[in-house]
C-alpha cells in the first residue's frame, strides 16, 4: 500500500474567468467509515477500500482561496470522468456550468460518486462532433474557442475524458486517470487496473496509446496525470506549474524526464520500472516523495 | 493519424456458458470434497496444516474465479468514437489558437487536493505485453493478454511484487 496524490487543476481563461477541472476529494471522504454504509454491490466492495487523507492546507477551497477565488467564482467546472476522487468537492459548485462527457453521464449509476453531483443543476453534457483531432477519431472544442480541447480516453470509466490546453508555445494534457503515472505511458509494459476487465482494460489501452501517438505529433505536448506518485509531479509539474506556465527550461527538463523513462520507441526502460516503498504498516501520514 | 489497425485486439470476454457450468462444477465439487474432508476428520481440530492448505488454496481458487467472473461481466464499454470522415475542423482551429494572444495568456495551476491509498497492484500491474506475461512460463503465456486481474497468480505481475 501507498499513498498517491490527488489533483484537481485550475486553469485561468482570459475570457472565462476560473475554470476547475476535476474537484478532488472532499474532507468528508476521509472519515473512517465514511464508505462503509453507502453502496453494495461491486461498487461497494471497492469503495470500502477507499482511504484518503485530506490537509487542511490541500483542501480545495483553501488552495482556491490561495489563488484569490471564492467557490462562487467558479463559473465553470469541467469533470474527466464521475469516480470519487474526481467529483468529491463538486458540491460545493453547485452555481457553475459542468462539463462532462455524455457517456459518462449515462453510466453514472456504475461508479459515479453521487454525493459529489447530485446538487448540480448546470449540466453540459457534450458529445464529440469535432471530427477527427490527430490520433482521435474524435474531439470536442468545449468553448469554441480552440483552447480547450476534450479527447475521448474510455476504458478507465466508460466515459472518461482528457483534456488538452493550448498555452500558446506549448501544449498542456490533463490525461485523469486514462494515464496512471507517466510511467504508464508504455501501455505495453504497464497496464493500470481496470475495474471493468478485458474489455475496460483493451479499450484504456488503446486510449493511452492514441496519448502516446499524440505526443508524437505535437513533440511540446506536457501530459498530465493525476495520481503520478513520482518526482515527474512533485520537483517538476507542481514547482514548475506554481507560476501557471512553463518556461522553455522547464519544458526541456520534462521532456529530459522523460526520455530518462523511455527509449526511443517509446519502451520503458527497464531502470525505470517503478519501485514502490511501503508505508508504515500504521497507515502513518507520513509520505516522501518517491524517485 | 492513429492507424486502426493497431487498436489493441478485443478479447471475447463472454464464456460459452457451457465452459462457465463446467469450472462451476468443478470448482463447486473441489469445494465440497475439500470440505467434507476437513469436517470428516475433524482436522480443524488436529491442524493439520496439508489438508488446511489443501483448504485454503481450493477457497482462494474459487474465490478467484468468482471474482474474475464478476470483473468480466458484459460492460458496454464503447470503443473510440467513429471516425465519421468529418473535417478536422477543430484541428485546424486549436492549431491556429497557438498564435491567439489568448492562448498566452491561459494559467494553468495543479492543486493538490489530498492523498488516497491504494495497493500496489490496484494501482498498477507490470505486464510486459512484448512477452506477455512472458518470463514466468506458459501458465503466464496462457493468460495474455494480462488483463490485469490482481488475485491471478499465473499473472506475471505477482512474481514482481517481491522487488517492489
Amino acid at each position: 500500500m501507498f499513498w498517491a496524490p490527488v489533483h484537481a487543476y485550475l486553469l485561468e481563461h482570459p475570457t472565462l474567468g476560473p475554470i476547475l477541472i476535476d474537484t478532488g476529494i472532499s474532507r468528508r471522504q476521509t472519515q473512517p467509515d465514511y464508505y462503509s454504509a453507502r453502496k453494495g454491490g461491486l461498487t461497494g466492495l471497492i469503495w470500502q477500500s477507499i482511504d484518503n487523507w485530506l490537509p487542511a492546507e490541500q483542501e480545495l477551497v483553501a488552495q482556491l482561496a490561495h489563488h484569490g477565488y471564492r467557490p462562487e467564482d467558479i463559473q465553470h467546472v469541467i469533470l474527466t470522468h464521475l469516480h470519487e476522487d474526481h467529483v468529491g468537492e463538486l458540491y460545493r459548485f453547485a452555481g457553475a456550468t459542468v462539463h462532462l462527457a455524455a457517456a459518462e453521464w449515462a453510466d453514472r449509476a456504475r461508479m459515479g460518486y453521487s454525493p459529489g453531483y447530485a446538487a448540480i443543476t448546470r449540466w453540459h453534457h457534450f458529445t464529440y462532433d469535432g471530427g477527427r483531432f490527430y490520433s482521435f477519431a474524435a474531439c470536442a472544442d468545449l468553448f469554441g474557442d480552440g483552447l480547450v480541447i476534450a479527447l475521448p480516453t474510455p476504458g478507465h470509466s466508460y466515459g472518461h475524458m482528457s483534456l488538452l490546453i493550448q498555452m500558446g508555445t506549448y501544449q498542456v494534457c490533463l490525461a485523469g486517470d486514462a494515464l496512471y503515472t507517466l510511467r504508464h505511458l508504455d501501455a505495453d509494459s504497464l497496464a493500470a487496473f481496470n475495474y471493468f476487465g478485458a474489455v475496460g482494460f483493451a479499450t484504456q489501452q488503446d486510449s493511452v496509446r492514441r496519448l502516446a501517438t499524440l505526443q508524437v505529433a505535437l513533440p511540446d505536448l506536457v501530459l498530465i496525470p493525476t495520481h503520478d506518485p513520482f518526482a515527474y509531479t512533485f520537483t517538476l509539474i507542481q514547482p514548475f506549474l506554481a507560476d501557471g506556465q512553463l518556461s522553455p527550461a522547464e519544458r526541456a527538463a520534462l521532456q529530459e524526464y522523460q526520455q530518462r523513462l523511455f527509449d526511443s520507441r517509446g519502451v520503458l526502460k527497464t531502470e525505470a520500472y517503478p519501485r514502490f516503498e511501503q508505508v508504515r504498516q500504521d497507515y502513518g501520514r507520513v509520505h516522501a516523495p518517491l524517485p | 493519424m492513429f492507424p486502426d489497425s493497431e487498436s489493441p485486439p478485443r478479447r471475447r470476454i463472454v464464456q460459452k456458458p457451457r465452459l462457465v457450468a463446467v469450472r462451476l462444477v468443478v470448482f463447486l465439487g473441489l469445494l465440497a470434497l475439500t470440505v467434507r474432508g476437513i469436517f470428516a476428520r475433524r482436522v480443524y481440530l488436529r491442524s493439520s496444516s496439508a489438508v488446511l492448505l489443501l483448504f485454503w488454496v481450493a477457497l482462494t481458487t474459487f474465490a478467484v474465479w468468482v471474482m474474475r467472473q464478476v470483473t468480466r461481466l458484459p460492460h458496454p464499454h464503447p470503443p473510440h468514437e467513429p471516425d465519421n470522415g468529418t473535417a478536422p475542423i477543430v484541428t485546424q482551429r486549436f492549431d491556429q489558437a497557438a498564435a491567439n494572444p489568448a492562448a498566452q495568456q491561459l494559467r494553468l495551476y495543479p492543486l493538490q487536493t489530498g492523498w488516497t491509498r491504494v495497493s500496489f497492484g490496484q494501482f498498477l500491474v507490470d505486464m510486459r505485453a512484448g512477452s506477455g506475461c512472458g518470463q514466468y512460463g506458459k501458465w503466464a503465456r496462457m493468460r495474455r493478454p494480462c488483463s490485469g486481474h490482481l488475485f491471478m497468480p499465473t499473472c506475471s505481475n505477482i512474481p514482481h511484487w517481491g522487488r517492489y
